[in-house]
């Protein structure tokens, strides 16, 4: 298992696609990070992926890290309740 | 709300059995998708939910007839034509209403109180829907849900599911169509009453939403979240002689029978008076009501109210007339719109005094305007209380008078009930479906719900820039033989108050030789001392007597206090001083107020004799109620004199000990001011002076009381100080002096000087808790006082080198007059002093004068301020040590 982090870049328009990909490299990894950068705005079925991504981390006991999350994006999470399976990097 | 909902929902508080784990599954779906949906709506823009609230409310129209059709069929309640218009009303008005309201962001600014004003979403609303109007409350919630950006679960009544969900369908799939977030909108399928109970207390609703009765509302707000608890009504109709009849009638026709009369807020019973009764009732025959005899009304209201629980059949519930009629054995005509039945009071023996959601109505003859309000005020309270009522009449005193004695969100004037509390369409009420009834309902408003009772309103307060003062006398004349200015002001009677030594001296020649010739001057002569209220009544009793046009004031700060009480009490005899001295925290809120407005009936002239209290420039005055005990103090800026004389020639002869005590005094008034949290640069440019002319002129007025110059800058000293105290007031080394003046009988300058050291000390440190005070920006009491330290040019690096040397300074000006340097000095004992502490410590802390201090003392403070005075000497310098962190 690799210790160093991998960093996802995560496209606006492919949320689900991009998290999807993402979790075949939990198997593989102990931490992992999800650019979020490019994300201002994320609809039901991205957050309902993000929900669904965070999950499968925990089971996988992988740390996540997303990084340079909007601060509307941020809120959403908070809202939804997501933020606490993540940590965050600026 | 009707009685089948009552029953079913009656005991929704305290379900059975909870939800199975199979149930809790899907009922934890539904709070997920809208979590989810909620969360994503928060990143919507205002364009965003407009446009979705258009396209709803389009669908909501093209579907409104379909809709009415299924609730007709499903529920077999009311008019399929009028549920049409319901539907139409809650899409097409509800939208005419909100469409360019904010609710997203900046939903308005308030540039005049620097208060914005921001909308957050409440999230995730449970809402409860009733069987009555089950289609279009569905519709009115969805739109003003998604215009507010919230996501909804609904739980329709059992007996209206289909036709709420098939609404809650054509809502949510236009409404994502158009961009909102999945989920926005889901309805429990089959719900019972665990599921709603569950759902109530689900941790992710953020508010729920109940329209229904009694027991709706109740387990509602029993849920501890926050609920909107729409109940049922029971609504008066006063039909005043004044009214006009045509329109009454109809109009109440119109809502009665509307939609058969299944809204709650429809007409219940008719109050008639005696004059119309007639002429009434025949009104509603003719347009096609049928009025029951005796026996038929008894027949009627054993049928359609059940005679167990007092409340309507559900089986009448938004039934026809006719069929109505038919069930209870009567004959009417086939065109029946309306079944009308005389009551002769209200209450259980009067079956139909009550709530009753079909085409029947009570009515009741008034033999007066008396009767007919206390008849109204029955049926407002048998289960109405805080709904609706109806008035019909031209009379607007007694419309204010029915507005004033009914208990009712919603008071409807010479129009229909039922449409009218629905609001926009006969009035301007707020549109809604949802009609909140008070406290008398049980709920939390008596508001027409709509997009503000789905929104949090957030309020940006910005720090607000509160005006300040600088008032003194209008004219203030220094420097020797300024008292020849008295010529200038005519007077025909003058009275002049003065103590005996004063008179003695020769000053009130002085002052009567520069008066305008043909006045009459009368002396006033009273004790040296703070004016008692025997004192003012005599002065009082003067001043009317010669109808006195000026009061000249010649004496020390109790002279001039005394001079100023009369003048208030001259010009407002109704003055109560008791009343006057009441505490207050900002001048400009105080509860209590100065008498406005005043007749000016005398000018007040201050010519002081001391160079200290610089009471000739103060809104302040001084008086001892000797009877109670006690000392009252006077603050208002009409106490302010009106002309100042600062001579220098009255202060000539003033003994060392006053000298060094009253210039003391002066100086203390300088610092505290320029420390005080109401500083401006206004008071600030007066009290830096002020300290300047004292540390320059004090000790030379003490040591050569002869030295004119000396005299003349203490006396100016003395005044220029008092402008700045009298704008910006002073502080805690006050309120000491007061407390340990007052207990030992110690002058006000000696203890003045004996606390003054250690206060600025006190002041120029971190602060244990810091005084709140929108005046000042960060605590700057130190850099204050290293200001007065360059001023004087004593040196030092840092600020608190300068502060240490401001301390040192003042300590060598105490020694220099002579002052005793501790309070053991004086020669009271330790013991005694320490049995004094706590009512020293009490009165101080209720003196006002800390009110403005930069740091708000704390009573152990206090202890410890006055155990430094006591022990004097070098305490002071110890604490001003403490590092200055600020």
């Amino acid at each position: 298992m690799e210790t160093n982090t991998l960093c996802l870049k995560i496209d606006a328009n492919n949320v689900i696609a991009d998290l999807k990909q993402a979790e075949e490299s939990l198997d593989a990894r102990q931490e992992l990070a999800l650019d979020f950068s490019g994300v201002t705005r994320i609809d039901s079925p991205g957050l309902q992926a993000v929900q669904r991504f965070g999950h499968r981390a925990e089971d996988k006991k992988t740390k996540v890290a997303l990084r340079g999350v909007s601060v509307n994006v941020y809120k959403t999470l908070k809202l939804a309740r997501l933020t606490s399976r993540f940590s965050f990097e600026n | 709300m009707i009685a089948t909902e009552r029953k079913e929902r009656a005991q929704l508080p305290l379900p059975a059995e909870g939800p199975s784990a199979e149930r809790i599954a899907y009922l934890e779906s539904l709070v997920s998708q809208a979590r989810i949906a909620a969360a994503v709506f928060t990143q919507f823009t205002q364009e965003d939910v407009d446009r979705i609230v258009k396209a709803m409310v389009l669908a909501g129209l093209e579907q409104a007839q379909h809709l009415a059709r299924l609730a007709v069929e499903e529920t077999r309640l009311g008019v399929m034509e009028d549920k049409v218009i319901k539907n139409m009303v809650a899409c097409e008005f509800v939208y005419n209403h909100i469409k360019d309201k904010r609710t997203v962001g900046v939903i308005r600014d308030i540039p005049e109180r620097n208060v914005l004003e921001m909308a957050e979403p409440i999230g995730v609303l449970f809402s409860l829907t009733p069987i009555t109007n089950p289609t279009s409350t569905v519709l009115f919630k969805c739109i003003v849900a998604i215009k507010t950006r919230n996501a909804v679960i609904f739980s329709p009544h059992p007996k209206a599911w289909r036709c709420c969900a098939e609404a809650v369908r054509i809502m949510r799939e236009t409404a994502v169509k158009h961009g909102a977030p999945e989920g926005v909108f889901t309805c429990v399928e089959s719900p019972t009453l665990p599921d709603n109970a569950y759902l109530m207390h689900h941790k992710d609703v953020g508010l729920i939403d109940a329209t229904g009765g009694p027991g709706v509302v109740t387990a509602a707000y029993s849920s501890g979240k926050p609920a909107l608890g729409v109940g049922p009504g029971n609504t008066p109709v006063y039909l005043e002689k004044t009214g006009d009849l045509n329109t009454a009638i109809v109009d109440i026709i119109i809502s009665k029978t509307f939609d058969n009369g299944t809204i709650c807020a429809s007409e219940q019973t008719v109050v008639i008076d005696d004059e119309t009764y007639d002429a009434a009732l025949q009104k509603f025959a003719e347009l096609g009501a049928h009025l029951c005899n005796e026996k038929e009304t008894k027949l009627l209201e054993r049928t359609v109210i059940d005679p167990q629980t007092g409340f309507m059949q559900p089986m009448a519930v938004g039934q026809k007339a006719t069929d109505i009629a038919r069930f209870v054995g009567l004959s009417v005509k086939p065109n029946t719109k309306l079944l009308i039945a005389e009551i002769h009071g209200v209450g259980r023996e009067h079956p139909l005094s009550v709530e009753k959601l079909f085409p029947v109505l009570a009515v009741y003859r008034a033999k007066s305007v008396s009767e007919a309000l206390k008849t109204c005020i029955d049926v407002n309270h048998a289960g109405g209380l805080g709904h609706t009522a109806v008035i019909f009449s031209r009379n607007e005193q007694v419309i204010r008078e029915f507005g004033n004695l009914i208990n009712a969100g919603r008071i409807i004037v010479n129009s229909p009930g039922a449409i009218g509390a629905l609001g926009a369409v006969y009035n301007d009420l707020v549109p809604t479906f949802s009609f909140g009834c008070g406290t008398g309902g049980g709920n939390s408003t008596t508001d027409n719900v709509n997009i503000q009772h789905y929104l949090n309103i957030k309020r940006v307060a910005r720090r607000t820039q509160n005006h300040m003062w600088f008032r003194v006398p209008n004219q203030i004349f220094f420097n020797m033989n300024a008292v020849e200015n008295l010529s200038q002001f005519p007077s025909e009677t003058t009275i002049i108050v003065t103590n005996p030594a004063l008179e003695q001296f020769g000053h009130v020649d002085i002052v009567r030789r520069h008066m305008c010739p043909k006045t009459h001057v009368h002396v006033c002569i009273i004790p040296d001392a703070e004016p008692e209220v025997k004192v003012i009544e005599q002065g009082v009793e003067a001043l009317n007597f010669y109808q006195a046009d000026q009061i000249i004031a010649l004496g020390g700060g109790s002279m001039i206090d005394a001079a100023k009480i009369m003048k208030l009490k001259y010009e407002s005899p109704e003055a109560d001083l008791e009343e006057l001295a009441a505490p207050f925290l900002d001048l400009r809120k105080r509860v209590i107020e100065y008498p406005k407005g005043r007749a000016q009936r005398a000018r007040l002239v201050a010519i002081p004799t001391t160079s200290g209290t610089g009471s000739e420039v103060t809104p302040f005055a001084v008086l001892t109620d000797k009877d109670r005990g006690r000392k009252v103090t006077l603050a208002d800026y009409s106490l302010t004199p009106d002309v100042a004389i600062v001579d220098p020639q009255f202060v000539m002869s003033m003994p060392k000990g006053l000298t060094a005590d009253t210039g003391i005094d002066c100086l203390t008034h300088a610092l505290e001011a320029g420390v005080s949290n109401y500083a401006s640069a206004y008071t600030d440019a007066n009290a830096m002076q002020a300290i300047r002319l004292v540390f320059k002129y004090l000790p030379t007025a003490f040591a050569h009381p002869h030295d004119e110059e000396a005299r003349c800058m203490m006396h100016n000293a003395a005044c220029i100080a008092a402008m700045a105290f009298s704008n910006a007031s002073v502080g805690v080394n006050h309120a000491l002096a007061h407390a340990f003046g007052a207990r030992f009988h110690v002058s006000h300058g000696k203890a003045n000087a004996l606390m003054l050291p250690h206060v600025m000390a006190y002041n120029a440190a971190v602060p244990t808790k810091f005084m709140p005070s929108p005046y000042t920006k960060g605590y700057i009491a130190h850099k204050k006082y290293a200001t007065v330290a360059d001023l004087l040019g004593l040196g030092g690096q840092t600020l608190q080198e300068k502060v240490e040397k401001l301390i040192a300074a003042t300590e060598q000006l105490l020694d220099q007059l002579g002052f005793p340097r501790s309070i053991a000095e004086l020669g009271i004992p330790r013991d005694e002093f320490e049995r004094a502490i706590p009512e020293m410590v009490k009165a101080a802390f209720d003196d006002p004068s800390w009110r403005s201090n930069p740091r708000m003392p704390l009573m152990q403070e206090l202890v410890e301020l006055f155990w430094k005075a006591y022990e004097g000497r070098g305490t002071a310098r110890l604490a001003a040590v403490q590092p200055q962190a600020v």
